[in-house]
């Protein structure tokens, strides 16, 4: 029973802060979109504007549920619950500090992959189950980008598991003690990070959401508190993959020696934050600098430019390992 | 000659992404083929593994007296082994009974 308690309180030790962070990371991209564009952006509620989100959120909530008649509406409530239970349970397998993890799995970047591949699910059955156009139209795009991109992101990272010879983020970490991997694979880290903005639809890949063509997507016929469940799922794949990068090559939680200490405060976690949030900034300053591109033009990036580029680095990599006896 | 490095200037500003991945892709083969050789005769070896345990003696395992760490069990500890042994032979008999006569533990 105590054990049960303690994994519960464990659970929610991970979960709390991360749906904060999620709900900090609107105001974020609020913010410095505002920026970009020389406005101000919200700063009434809570100082800064910094309680926006909370009334965002409450907004929504009290609002009235609406769904189309000739929906399916078990899939149309199991699709936000699956997109926010996939994106959260991601979170397993990230190591905030050295032992700080709530699973240490030995399998946890395949893992990973394999809850981003379960995202599509959520995307699929919602646009289906509204029995609208524009949903199911939306969702046929999203699918066909998340699964195109799927490949590539998967291959990026398998040039990293090769690289370190280890599955478990806890060690690929450890091996980037002597040097991040972002230098020895600026390019492998161009092309990943290109792989994981469409993996979230995120501008310019958010061909799903085109609100001049599709209103928003596949969830346009979600309304209050089903959308919000959306909205969380969506910022809490940025936040996410932010971190998941940050692991991949940019070292996770290690930082300079001077930072580590035997107090409580454990600056450790705060580096894999700071780290966390260059890339979050990144995702928010794509989407104020880049314009939208269409849908067949996605699909063909993907498959006649990025695959021919990751698949020589694919082939590359191991060659320089093998020549130079880094791996026998 | 020329004209291939004419065709080859021609594939990268018409095609660059095949022509620079296909250049990426067979770097690492070339590299696989030129560089081990070199490597060899400039001398470079594999550095000894770091030992993951204390060296093992090349000799036959010694036996250990048994007396010094292993002392035997107490009269009270072989009551209690003995008790613990017929408790579990009671607690299986109905198992037992049904394994054929030369699987059975002795009585």
């Amino acid at each position: 029973m105590l054990q049960a308690l303690y994994l519960l309180l464990e659970g929610v030790t991970v979960i709390v802060p991360v749906l904060l962070a999620v709900a900090f990371m609107t105001i974020i991209e609020r913010k410095v979109l505002a920026a970009t564009q020389r406005r101000v952006g919200p700063n009434t509620v809570g100082y800064y504007g910094i309680l926006q989100p909370f009334s965002d959120a409450l907004k929504l909530i009290i609002k009235e549920t609406v769904i189309p008649a000739q929906a399916n509406k078990v899939l149309f409530y199991l699709a936000p619950v699956l997109a926010i239970i996939v994106s959260l349970l991601g979170w397993a397998v990230v190591p905030f500090g050295t032992g700080l993890a709530l699973s240490d799995f030995s399998l946890g970047v395949i893992y990973t992959l394999t809850l981003s591949s379960f995202g599509i699910y959520g995307v699929l059955f919602a646009g289906w189950s509204a029995n609208s156009k524009y949903a199911f139209l939306g969702s046929l795009r999203a699918t066909a980008a998340l699964i195109s991109y799927e490949l590539i992101l998967s291959s990026a990272v398998i040039i990293i598991i090769v690289l370190t010879g280890s599955f478990n983020y806890t060690q690929i970490i450890e091996s980037q003690i002597p040097v991040w991997f972002i230098v020895p694979l600026a390019p492998i880290f161009i092309l990943f990070f290109i792989a994981i903005l469409a993996e979230t639809s995120r501008v310019p890949f958010d061909l799903q959401e085109a609100e001049s063509e599709l209103v928003a997507g596949f969830f346009t016929e979600h309304s209050s508190i089903i959308f919000v469940l959306f909205f969380l799922a969506e910022y809490s794949s940025i936040v996410l993959f932010s971190t998941l990068t940050s692991i991949l090559f940019l070292g996770g939680y290690n930082c300079p020696m001077i930072f580590i200490n035997d107090t409580y405060l454990n600056l450790e976690s705060v580096i894999l934050g700071l780290k966390t949030c260059i890339f979050c900034f990144m995702f928010v300053w794509f989407r104020s600098t880049f314009p939208r591109i269409r849908t067949d033009q996605i699909i063909k990036f993907c498959w006649v430019s990025l695959l021919p580029m990751v698949m020589a680095f694919i082939i590359l990599v191991p060659c320089l390992l093998v020549s130079f006896d880094w791996i026998v | 000659m020329a004209s291939l490095f004419r065709f080859l200037r021609r594939s990268a500003h018409e095609s660059p992404v095949y022509f620079y991945s296909l250049v990426i892709g067979f770097t690492g083969p070339a590299i696989l083929a030129i560089v081990p050789p070199i490597r060899k005769r400039m001398g470079y070896e594999l550095a000894e593994a770091v030992p993951t345990t204390y060296p093992v003696p090349k000799r036959e395992r010694r036996s250990v007296s048994s007396e010094f760490d292993d002392p035997p069990p107490s009269k009270e500890v072989q009551e209690y082994l003995q008790a613990k042994e017929e408790a579990t032979k009671n607690k299986f008999s109905h198992l037992y009974a049904k394994l054929p006569s030369r699987l059975r533990p002795e009585p």
